[in-house]
């Protein structure tokens, strides 16, 4: 847990033997067994496992999204599962991004109200929000796709959009589910460099993914399975290191 | 049982696909009972129109029905009256009608009847009944009449002299029973009879051809009826010498063989030139008259609920093909035929279908059982009464049940063939479709279109045919659409010729104001389903527009703006609950309003019935009160005698007789000041107008409910009609020019209004005095003034009515039938209320990832159930506002421009539809309460992951 510099960085995440247990009707699962995780703060984890391992269960649990059973999650040292749904959810507003695999973007809206929608909710002004929308648009390379509604992108676009909503509020930590499931390999991979860009200016990102040569950008990576964690490993991988196997991949 | 079949039918196709095709019947059935309670929503958003469509065919039964009971309570065996001129020509008629043949009749029956005035006990605790009926009849004799003698209603031998059997009408009126003794005025002489028996209301014992719903008559022997008659002096009216005649076959059956028996009557009685007075078939005939006419207002005005609920069922469809889209796409991916594919989403529909209009057909007798009760409420005031008998016929039921059941699975299998045209991409990958091609066909369809209302416009306009005048020309501008659509682009297109549609449907009757005159109900329901269509397509094409301007308003609020993305963003479906809501509301406000200003006519009304007098006075006719007589009470400034007859009327070049009342004026009546004419045609003044009446024996003042039988009117009578007038007992005739069209009087009923002279030359001794308009000083209480003649002229059977208070009757009467068309119309509004919830309850489903997405972005619970609220409330404000103002602007031009609502002036009633509006919204947000909680309590993980 170390900075480049030397310095300790600081946890932006901290879970204590966070547990989650599924019931239904008088059958439970347990999905999670009492995990503990650090991340510092500007790190870029994967979690991987295999289907079914609890991988996304960690991140709803992580990001607050779902609720646990025992055990605690600290973001940026504060107790989540102890806040009420309200202050969650503005916290949420406040402090993270989402990036989910099927895009989960709102098909009323257009690109640009999709984006400005979390810096609406965190209380940013109708205008500095639509401006800062259309800005981080313009960033991941949708500037002449402001207008359109998702109907009208293509997966590539439309996940594009969803990065940039998760990134328009300046949030402290971004969560991605398989953001690149969906996504044929050159959109993946745009999406991907995407997202090492945002983590190489100092951007928290959490990224659940089955795709090694996507894990492969992390900085560290941690297996699940059976809701526990079974590998740890940090990734000391330079970034041309990480783009040779996969463009192999690609031809 | 032959309209069941025709359900039968239209099920087999889905019966097959039930029995016979596993994988379609697996899959309409898991689908159906995949959610159990949204299911349920469908099945209860979709019973509301044949809950309606029922109702209104119960409400037509009871009213059918509960005529057809005066049939057997007032008439019994009677089928046919002859009357006779006198006692002489009655006994001669008797023997000869004795010889009618036996295979056509099973009875002839003499019987003689005179009005009098009843009492009973002594002051203070007399009981009066000014208006009974003596009838001299052979209770033997009667009771052997048309071999029924239950149907008679007699029971026992014929009181002796100085005896009689009374009705329970009476009795009830008198407070008297077995034993008791009545005194009997007439003829200027009164009379004691004791009470042998009660008798019910029934056949001869009911005898009752006046109209009232009481019978409240006095059964005496020939004997005692000639000695009152013989000790009577005065100058009342002759006694009704009739001979009943019964047709083989029963009570209702026997109606049929009425053409053959009155040959028969004429044939055998032919030296006695007899009238026959169909009585039974004119009130059978009149009950199903009545009985289809309200089962016709009440289906036209449920009209817009029952189309209301249709939109809703394809609402309901469109959201779930758009739900099932990817596996509707999959299953045609792995090789299902689209034929297959609308058969499983049309049988999951069918099963629907069947039990929404299962539940519809029993909620619907339910809601006709409510309107009965209400109804009878309506239909019993103090001075007019009908007794209504709660009947389901279940040849009404079948035919509802059908025709509900058969509209519902056109509409399912419609919209599902339409989903069967999917693109199998799209479809599984979820995309939106591409704007419709332009095709050659629409062009083509337009032309056809266009033509078709273009020549039923110029029919329309040589025949003043009102739908042809309404819909011709709507045709044309639908017609031109396709083609207006190449030259401008196609939203363009589109809202100018809705904008068109709409301003033709509110103009068209002003531009051809005689063609909507005496109009049935269901031109303006046409009108009110084109304007309707018409203003939603306009505001549906212009929702961007309007959300625009809305968005600027709540620019802050996150929720106000999701709650108007979503109907923004879908405007066909956004249109469809919208009119849902508009045409409900346009139906409501229209009646809402005309009832609004029928009742700020109450003052104006009343006095055009007065005239110069304060007090209306009618009296036995054969004891009548004279002028003379009450010109010497304190009080009276002045009398116009009146006299009133039974009389028929034939229409210019038609067969059929009308019995209508008529009554004869003399120049009193223009002294006391005649009432205000509806219409005085070519004359410079209403006195002009009864003067020439008065003087020339050809000319009538006609009465404008001629021929109406309640309900909305179906025969208009109008100023220069040619009419022949009868005489019922002589058969003498005369024809008369309608020089003016008479007040609406109501209760007083007057009927056609004749001079005196041409009407004594016709009717003779009949003629008599008994009814009075009284001028009287101004006097603190009309009323107690009135009950004060009755008590003074007790002999002489008065009845006195304020005039203002009789007519303010009539009005609360008006007043609670439409009060019960409002209530019976807003089982509509429970359609769009309904539907409302229903559609957002579907909508909590299609969102949830979207919920769940906007609730991890940070969006609290609260904003998202709010943005529910706020888009049902839009949706709900929309349609309300968009039925209200062309509701009003239909009901402007349509008064403003013609006489087809008569003399009505235009008024907002702007409370009531206040009401209604914040009525409306306020009931509309209650039902997204639930839908909205649900969605506000979506968990952000669980969403995600059950749709991830």
């Amino acid at each position: 847990m170390t900075e480049s510099n030397g310095a300790v960085a600081q946890p932006i995440l901290v879970a204590d033997g966070v547990r989650k247990v599924y019931r239904s009707g008088a059958e439970s699962v347990v999905a999670l067994h009492g995990l503990d995780l650090v991340v510092p703060r500007g790190e870029f984890l994967a979690v991987m496992g295999p289907s079914g391992s609890g991988k996304t269960t960690l991140l709803n649990c992580l990001s607050g999204l779902d609720e646990i059973d025992d055990g605690s999650v600290l973001v940026e040292d504060l107790s989540i599962h102890e806040l009420s749904d309200s202050a969650r959810t503005k916290h949420r507003a406040a402090e993270m991004g989402f990036i989910f695999q099927a895009f989960n973007l709102i098909p009323v809206f257009t690109a640009t109200e999709n984006v400005e929608l979390p810096l609406l909710l965190a209380g940013v002004r109708e205008r500095d929000a639509r401006e800062r929308a259309r800005e981080t648009l313009s960033r991941v390379g949708l500037g002449h796709r402001l207008d359109r509604r998702p109907g009208e992108l293509s997966g590539g676009e439309q996940q594009r959009v969803a990065v940039a909503r998760a990134l328009a509020g300046k949030p402290s930590i971004v969560w991605a589910d398989e953001p690149t499931g969906n996504l044929d390999s050159e959109m993946a991979r745009s999406v991907i460099e995407l997202l090492d860009e945002l983590h190489e200016e100092g951007l928290s990102l959490v990224l659940v993914t089955h795709d090694p040569t996507v894990a492969a950008h992390a900085d560290r990576l941690i297996t699940v399975r059976d809701g526990r964690l079974v590998a740890d490993e940090r990734l000391g991988k330079t970034r041309e290191e990480v783009r040779a196997p996969q463009e192999s991949a690609v031809r | 049982m032959t309209i069941l079949a025709v359900s039968v039918l239209v099920a087999l196709p889905f019966l097959y696909v039930l029995l016979r095709r596993p994988i379609l019947r697996r899959l309409a059935l898991r689908n159906a009972a995949r959610r159990p309670r949204e299911a349920l929503l469908v099945v209860l958003g979709s019973l509301l129109g044949a809950a309606i469509i029922t109702g209104s065919a119960v409400v037509g039964d009871t009213m059918d029905s509960s005529i057809r009971q005066v049939a057997w309570q007032h008439l019994g065996p009677v089928d046919e009256l002859v009357p006779a001129r006198d006692a002489a020509e009655w006994h001669s008629l008797t023997r000869r009608l004795t010889s009618l043949p036996s295979s056509e009749v099973d009875g002839v029956l003499s019987l003689s009847t005179f009005d009098a005035a009843t009492t009973a006990g002594a002051k203070p605790g007399l009981r009066t009944v000014p208006s009974s009926r003596v009838v001299g009849v052979d209770f033997e004799a009667a009771r052997a009449f048309g071999n029924d003698p239950a149907a008679t209603g007699i029971s026992g031998s014929t009181p002796a002299l100085g005896h009689a059997a009374i009705t329970t009408d009476l009795a009830r009126g008198l407070a008297v029973g077995q034993g008791a003794r009545i005194t009997v005025y007439a003829y200027g002489r009164s009379r004691t009879l004791t009470v042998d028996r009660i008798l019910p209301r029934r056949g001869v014992a009911g005898f009752n051809v006046s109209g009232e719903q009481e019978s409240r008559n006095v059964l005496v022997s020939h004997e005692t009826f000639s000695a009152m008659l013989r000790d009577g002096r005065g100058r009342g009216a002759p006694p009704y010498w009739a001979v009943a005649v019964s047709n083989r076959g029963g009570v209702e059956a026997g109606a049929g063989g009425t053409k053959r028996v009155q040959a028969a009557i004429e044939g055998t009685a032919g030296g006695l030139a007899p009238q026959v007075i169909t009585v039974k078939k004119d009130v059978l005939a009149t009950a199903d008259e009545v009985g289809s006419t309200f089962t016709q207002m009440f289906t036209a005005m449920g009209s817009f609920g029952v189309f209301a609920g249709l939109l809703l069922l394809i609402n309901l469809f469109v959201m779930l093909a758009a739900e099932r889209k990817s596996e509707l796409g999959m299953l045609r991916a792995v090789g299902m035929r689209r034929g297959s594919l609308v058969g499983a989403f049309a049988t999951e529909g069918f099963l629907y279908a069947l039990a929404a209009t299962i539940l519809g057909t029993l909620v619907g007798v339910g809601l006709g059982r409510a309107l009965v009760a209400l109804s009878q409420s309506a239909f019993s005031s103090e001075h007019s009464r009908l007794d209504l008998t709660f009947t389901v016929k279940s040849a009404s039921l079948a035919q509802t049940f059908t025709i509900s059941f058969v509209v519902a699975l056109l509409t399912i299998v419609v919209m599902s063939v339409r989903f069967s045209r999917l693109n199998i991409i799209r479809a599984i990958r979820d995309l939106a479709e591409p704007p419709p091609k332009r095709r050659r066909r629409w062009l083509v369809l337009g032309a056809v279109g266009t033509t078709v209302g273009a020549l039923w416009t110029v029919t329309a306009i040589s025949a003043s045919d009102p739908f042809g005048l309404l819909l011709g020309p709507t045709f044309v501008l639908l017609g031109l659409a396709p083609a207006f659509g190449r030259l401008v682009p196609g939203r363009t297109a589109s809202s100018v010729i809705a904008g068109l549609t709409v301003v033709w449907g509110a103009i068209v009757f002003a531009i051809f104001p005689g063609a909507a005159e005496g109009a049935s109900i269901m031109l303006y329901v046409a009108q009110g389903m084109v304007m309707t269509a018409g203003g939603v397509a306009f505001v549906t094409l212009q929702q961007d527009r309007l959300g625009g301007v809305l968005r600027g308003f709540g620019r802050r609020a996150l929720a106000f703006r999701l709650g108007l993305a979503y109907p923004l963003a879908r405007r066909g479906r956004t249109g469809l609950t919208v009119a849902m809501y508009a045409l409900v509301v346009f139906i409501l406000t229209f009646i809402t309003a005309i009832s609004f200003m029928i009742d700020r006519q109450v003052a104006t009304a009343s006095a055009d019935v007065a005239g110069g007098s304060q007090v209306f006075l009618r009296s036995s006719k054969a004891n009548p009160v004279s002028a003379a007589a009450l010109q010497r009470v304190d009080g009276v400034t002045m009398v116009a005698p009146l006299s009133q007859v039974d009389a028929s009327f034939a229409l210019d070049n038609a067969a059929d007789e009308h019995p209508w009342p008529l009554t004869a004026f003399d120049r009193s009546l223009l002294d006391i000041g005649a009432p205000t004419l509806k219409d005085r045609g070519a004359y410079p003044t209403d006195r002009a107008a009864w003067t020439a009446v008065l003087n020339d024996p050809s000319l009538i003042v006609a009465d404008p409910l001629f021929l109406q039988r309640g309900g909305p009117p179906n025969f208009s009578v109008v100023v220069g009609d040619k009419l022949t007038l009868i005489d019922p007992t002589t058969g003498r005739t005369r024809q008369v020019t309608v020089a003016a069209i008479g007040p609406e009087d109501n209760l007083i009923a007057n009927g056609m209004l004749y001079g005196r002279r041409g009407a004594h030359e016709l009717f003779g001794n009949r003629l008599v005095a008994s009814r009075d308009y009284l001028s009287v000083v101004p006097v603190v209480d009309l009323e107690s003034f009135a009950a004060s003649l009755q008590s003074r002229f007790i002999g002489n059977g008065v009845e006195a009515f304020s005039i203002p208070a009789l007519m303010d009757e009539s009005f609360t009467t008006t007043r609670q039938i439409f009060r019960l068309f409002q209530g019976y119309l807003a089982m509509g509004l429970i359609v769009g209320i309904a539907g409302i919830a229903v559609v957002m309850v579907r909508a909590v489903r299609e969102r949830r990832r979207q919920i769940g997405t906007l609730r991890a972005l940070g969006f609290p619970g609260q904003s998202v159930g709010r943005s529910f609220a706020v888009e049902a409330s839009y949706v709900a404000l929309q349609g309300t506002l968009i039925g209200t103002v062309l509701a009003l602007l239909t009901l402007y031009t349509i008064i403003a421009r013609s006489d087809a609502m008569g003399n009505l002036e235009f008024a907002v009633p702007v409370a009531q539809l206040s009401v209604l509006l914040i009525g409306t919204v306020a009931f509309s947000l209650l039902a997204t309460i639930g839908p909205a909680l649900a969605a506000a309590r979506i968990r952000p993980a669980v969403a995600l992951r059950m749709t991830d």
